[in-house]
């Protein structure tokens, strides 16, 4: 990676939620808009950035990805695409719920949307009630409103149980 | 929370199921405080007193007013809405168990614990409709968030945004005399079949004609016109007119709405020539659908002499007809408004009897002239100008750019015009669909530098009933044709246009909508 940016080996410390500290230079750490506006006031880059949000595992997922993007900036998009889902492959849920809860707190869009579309492409198949399940969502209808809804939906439920 | 408190409201109320730290049902109670003026809250039951234990958490309510965690989130039709309300008093029987967050901020159950209310916006807005029709059981707050206006805004941003986004085609039905049905066909997919769509028209008069024309953000106008009369033992007693019905649908989540009469028509009798096109169209300036109808009581065939053609404009957000000045053109074949840059298209004649294609602005509602290409009136040279000796058919239609189609049944051959560069004359290119002299009806669906169906008539014989209709698929680059089968097809139909998939609401940002609206401030106020 040869650019001619200057302050280019600078590094900052992020700092997880389970206290882990990771050193990222600064150009990565400018995939996210969140540590890019802190950088641009008054923030300076000696100082450690809490992230209490974030756990290490997570952390270390969304620097990979920020990384990767960051170094590959100006190679070919098509490689990108193919890290991106291969980064996401046979991630579970609660992983993927963390990254994407990790990346809208850090202002990562492209993160954001490839998680969102992961999660999107998973649930798309499923039962309501697995849905339900995954997302944690408390069954607030009655039996007779659930099934006042699924009759007005009829038709969606083809081949569904 | 110091301040003077009034606890009339809701003092009384302990069934709403918060249990404060000392065991006992928080009453919901109204803060005067300055930086909390009317905002109501859960506090302890002890308050003031020696016993109290300081429990404190604000009141979200969740039904009809705006909820902060959930953003632009209602209730979509009054069965919706009188639901809500009933949920709600149900859940205050059931005394559903709550958390108290971080923040000190309410949070039921129903609430999405692990992801907040806009990153399961973002990931529910990339699921197609079917999947989020399916989703509206998962719970209330998912069913208000699916069938809010904001959401379907977001939804349809996002469809619009993907590449090859799947459109479907409208049939309807001319199989059976007097049949209203209509069929959905995807014809990019694999195995295209016609399925029947849920929508029924309501039934009025004896003889009527089902028309489609065309769509816009999933929204599909339909026609039905009949004949107002009234009949005793088979003999016509009373000659109503003519009745001319427009309604707007979604077929994807078949909700529609009946617009109201244009009275366009009110003096016109049965047997008065008409000629009425439509078009549907959105308006991103006011945010608005609009509907327009050209409607010219005789028609061009007769040497291009007619009378001038009224104009009345719909708009979905005052659900009321506005009428316009008459046009000096005459809309030709019953094809819809093309509606493209927020433009809705027809070609029409001139008083002169020249051609040009006439685009209505959606948002500052003039009428303008679209170039044809140079050569375009060589299509029908005056003497020919009449219906029954012209084989010609046109129509506008629509792939990435504006297309015009011309059917030459005498030389079996489609010229396809694509305006390359909109607005530029200059810019209009053609090619060519031939089919050694084997007769090509009409285009159905239209894909840019894709294949696309055509309609083609089996024997010239017989033109006036024609044998058989098949489908052919064309692909430009190899200037192929193919054979196409759609399971389920009826065997007469007409075209309605294409739509794509939304959850446009014709009832979403409506007069309906706003009495809803309001119906449901009220029932908020009174709880």
């Amino acid at each position: 990676m040869a650019s001619s940016i200057e302050n280019n080996n600078e590094k900052l410390t992020l700092k997880s939620s389970d206290g882990e500290e990771f050193l990222v230079e600064k150009h990565v750490a400018l995939q996210s808009t969140l540590l890019q506006n802190m950088l641009d006031s008054d923030c300076s880059s000696a100082d450690v950035i809490p992230l209490p949000k974030i756990d290490a595992r997570t952390l270390a997922l969304v620097l990979g990805y920020c990384k990767k993007h960051a170094d590959a900036s100006s190679s070919k998009q098509g490689e990108l695409n193919s890290f991106d889902s291969e980064f996401l492959k046979d991630m579970d849920m609660g992983a993927l719920f963390n990254l994407v809860l990790a990346a809208n707190f850090m202002e990562i869009k492209g993160l954001l949307d490839i998680a969102a579309q992961k999660i999107a492409d998973t649930i798309k198949d499923k039962p309501h009630q697995e849905v339900r399940e995954i997302f944690h969502v408390e069954n607030d209808y009655t039996p007779e409103e659930e099934a006042a809804v699924r009759e007005e939906n009829r038709w969606a439920f083809e081949g569904f149980p | 929370m110091e301040g003077s408190i009034s606890s009339d409201y809701g003092r009384d109320d302990p069934d709403f199921g918060i249990i404060c730290f000392c065991g006992e049902p928080a009453p919901l109670t109204k803060s005067t405080t300055q930086s909390n003026p009317g905002r109501r809250f859960f506090g302890c039951a002890n308050f003031k007193t020696r016993k109290a234990c300081g429990f404190f958490c604000w009141y979200e309510p969740s039904i009809g007013e705006a909820r902060s965690d959930l953003g632009p989130m209602r209730v979509q039709t009054k069965t919706k809405a009188l639901r809500a309300v009933e949920r709600c008093e149900s859940s205050k029987k059931r005394k559903t168990t709550t958390i108290t967050s971080d923040s000190g901020t309410i949070m039921d159950r129903s609430v999405w614990r692990n992801l907040p209310p806009e990153i399961i916006g973002r990931v529910l807005s990339l699921l197609p409709v079917k999947c989020l029709c399916r989703f509206k059981c998962v719970s209330p707050s998912w069913d208000s968030l699916i069938s809010s206006p904001h959401f379907a805004k977001t939804h349809l941003h996002i469809t619009n945004n993907t590449p090859n986004k799947p459109q479907k085609t409208l049939l309807i039905s001319s199989s059976r005399a007097l049949s209203r049905d209509l069929y959905s066909v995807d014809f990019a997919a694999a195995n295209p079949t016609a399925e029947k769509l849920d929508f029924a028209l309501p039934v009025r008069d004896r003889i009527n004609w089902v028309r489609g024309w065309g769509s816009c953000n999933g929204l599909v106008l339909v026609s039905d016109e009949g004949l107002a009369e009234e009949c005793e033992e088979g003999i016509l007693v009373r000659d109503g007119g003519v009745n001319y019905n427009l309604f707007l649908f979604n077929p994807f989540t078949t909700e529609s709405k009946e617009l109201p009469d244009s009275h366009v028509l009110d003096l016109c009798s049965v047997d008065d020539i008409h000629f009425i096109v439509n078009g549907v169209g959105y308006d991103s300036s006011t945010d608005d659908y609009k509907v327009v109808m050209l409607h010219s009581r005789e028609v061009f065939y007769y040497n291009g002499i007619s009378n001038s053609t009224r104009v009345a404009v719909y708009s979905l957000k005052t659900d009321a007809w506005r009428k316009f000045q008459d046009l000096r053109y005459n809309p030709m074949e019953h094809i819809h408004g093309v509606c493209f840059n927020e433009r809705l298209h027809w070609l029409c004649q001139r008083t002169n009897g020249s051609k040009v294609v006439v685009a209505f602005d959606l948002s500052d509602e003039i009428f303008r002239e679209v170039h044809l290409p140079a050569s375009f009136d060589n299509y029908l040279p005056a003497s020919f100008n009449n219906y029954y000796g012209c084989w010609h058919h046109f129509r506008v239609v629509l792939a990435s750019c504006l297309c015009l189609v011309v059917s030459r049944y005498e030389g079996s051959e489609i010229d396809v015009w694509m305006m390359m560069k909109y607005g530029v004359r200059e810019s209009w290119t053609k090619f060519t669909i031939a089919n050694h002299g084997m007769p090509l009806g009409d285009v159905l669906y239209l894909a840019a530098e894709e294949e696309f169906v055509l309609r083609m008539i089996e024997d010239i014989g017989v033109r006036i009933q024609p044998v058989r209709e098949k489908l052919v698929v064309y692909n430009p680059k190899n200037k192929t044709l193919r054979d196409m089968v759609v399971c389920g097809i009826p065997t007469k139909y007409t075209v309605g246009g294409n739509y794509i998939e939304t959850l446009v609401s014709p009832n979403h940002g409506g007069r309906i909508w706003r009495h809803y609206e309001a119906s449901l401030g009220e029932s908020s106020k009174s709880y």
